[in-house]
């Protein structure tokens, strides 16, 4: 069994004996199902010590692979849309960017990525890049989302224990964000125990700043990623969001986006 | 003029958010952020002028004494000039 993909702009062929794997990562990447072209990179699905392992690996190698090689300036950031509009979280890994666009799906918002800005060099719009959600235990607890078995042979969840669950947007009751976005909000995220959710207005050339130092491609085209960043954020108004619970944070984020 | 600071390398874009300045040196690509204080600096070190009227004209802005900024102002514009963004 064969599963090709295009993720940003790379063709992959996924090959692997074990087609529950292939069944999950159709079912996980089906935003980006594609017929293999003729330099597609192949990827044979390894067995590691569980297939739940295989897939966490195979997730990470196809995420790194596409966002190094991708023909934009990609930032490492959360992404959710509502109406053509998208907000984005740049934030390093474990600042919370996948459990507030969990909470901003629940909330009623459209999935655009947890993992990657991405922004046509010229500019013109954001391009989704609707990986799976990458979901901790402790955030299906709290935001009330069952853990799906996601292989036949994997033993049944505890969700108090365990790695990251991969979901997509069905899995949240959400969808992706429909139609062509562009982006209108830059939100740092300032997340501190036991803060109550609020969201202020930033100043633009920390967002610059922010896009800049989290763009996993601005070494492709440093200029331009120089200036895409101030254009970006002299756009609209960024926002600090400070929050501890991500559910009231989002609430605050659908109403930016909806209001 | 003796001693001017500046001008910028023409290889240097500077971009202004709100009233702050970031630049950015395509001959070494390195970006720098700056402040409010140090972006106006940065407007006056356009060759014209010397160290001694760049402080003479921020202090008359920010209604202090020179003496107050001048330390300041000299370390920024060394700071630019280690950095590449104003020649030595």
């Amino acid at each position: 069994m064969i599963v090709g993909l295009s993720l940003l702009g790379t063709s992959f062929r996924l090959a692997a004996r074990d087609d529950a794997v292939l069944t999950e990562l159709g079912r996980l990447f089906g935003p980006f199902a594609a017929e293999p072209t003729v330099d597609a990179l192949t990827v044979h699905v390894g067995h590691g010590a569980s297939a739940a392992e295989a897939l966490a690996d195979l997730v990470a190698h196809l995420n790194a692979t596409a966002l190094d090689r991708a023909d934009c300036f990609a930032v490492h950031a959360g992404v959710v849309g509502h109406e053509g509009v998208a907000a984005a979280f740049p934030a390093p890994s474990g600042a919370g960017k996948s459990t507030l666009v969990a909470a901003c799906l629940r909330a009623g918002l459209g999935y655009v990525s947890d993992e990657a800005l991405c922004v046509p060099w010229a500019g013109d719009g954001v391009l989704p890049y609707p990986r799976p959600l990458a979901l901790s235990p402790w955030a299906c607890r709290l935001l009330d989302v069952a853990l799906p078995r996601a292989l036949p042979q994997d033993p049944p969840r505890d969700p108090a224990v365990g790695g990251e669950r991969y979901l997509v947007p069905a899995d949240l009751g959400a969808a992706p964000a429909a139609g062509p976005l562009r982006l209108g909000h830059v939100i740092l995220l300032d997340r501190r125990p036991g803060a109550a959710a609020s969201l202020r207005p930033a100043r633009r050339q920390e967002a610059a700043g922010a896009l800049l130092a989290r763009s996993f491609t601005h070494y492709t085209h440093p200029q331009r990623a120089f200036e895409l960043a101030h254009e970006l954020a002299g756009a609209g108004q960024p926002w600090r969001l400070t929050f501890d619970d991500p559910r009231p944070a989002a609430a605050l984020v659908s109403a930016l986006l909806t209001g | 003029m003796p001693d001017s600071i500046g001008p910028p390398a023409a290889s240097v874009r500077a971009l202004e958010l709100d009233g702050e300045i970031s630049l950015y040196d395509a001959a070494s690509q390195h970006a720098l952020l700056l402040n409010g204080t140090a972006s106006d600096i940065w407007r006056l070190a356009d060759g014209q002028r010397n160290l001694a009227q760049i402080v003479a004209m921020l202090a008359a802005t920010y209604g202090t004494a020179e003496t107050v900024i001048r330390a300041d102002v000299e370390r920024t514009i060394a700071e630019l000039v280690a950095a590449g963004f104003l020649p030595a």
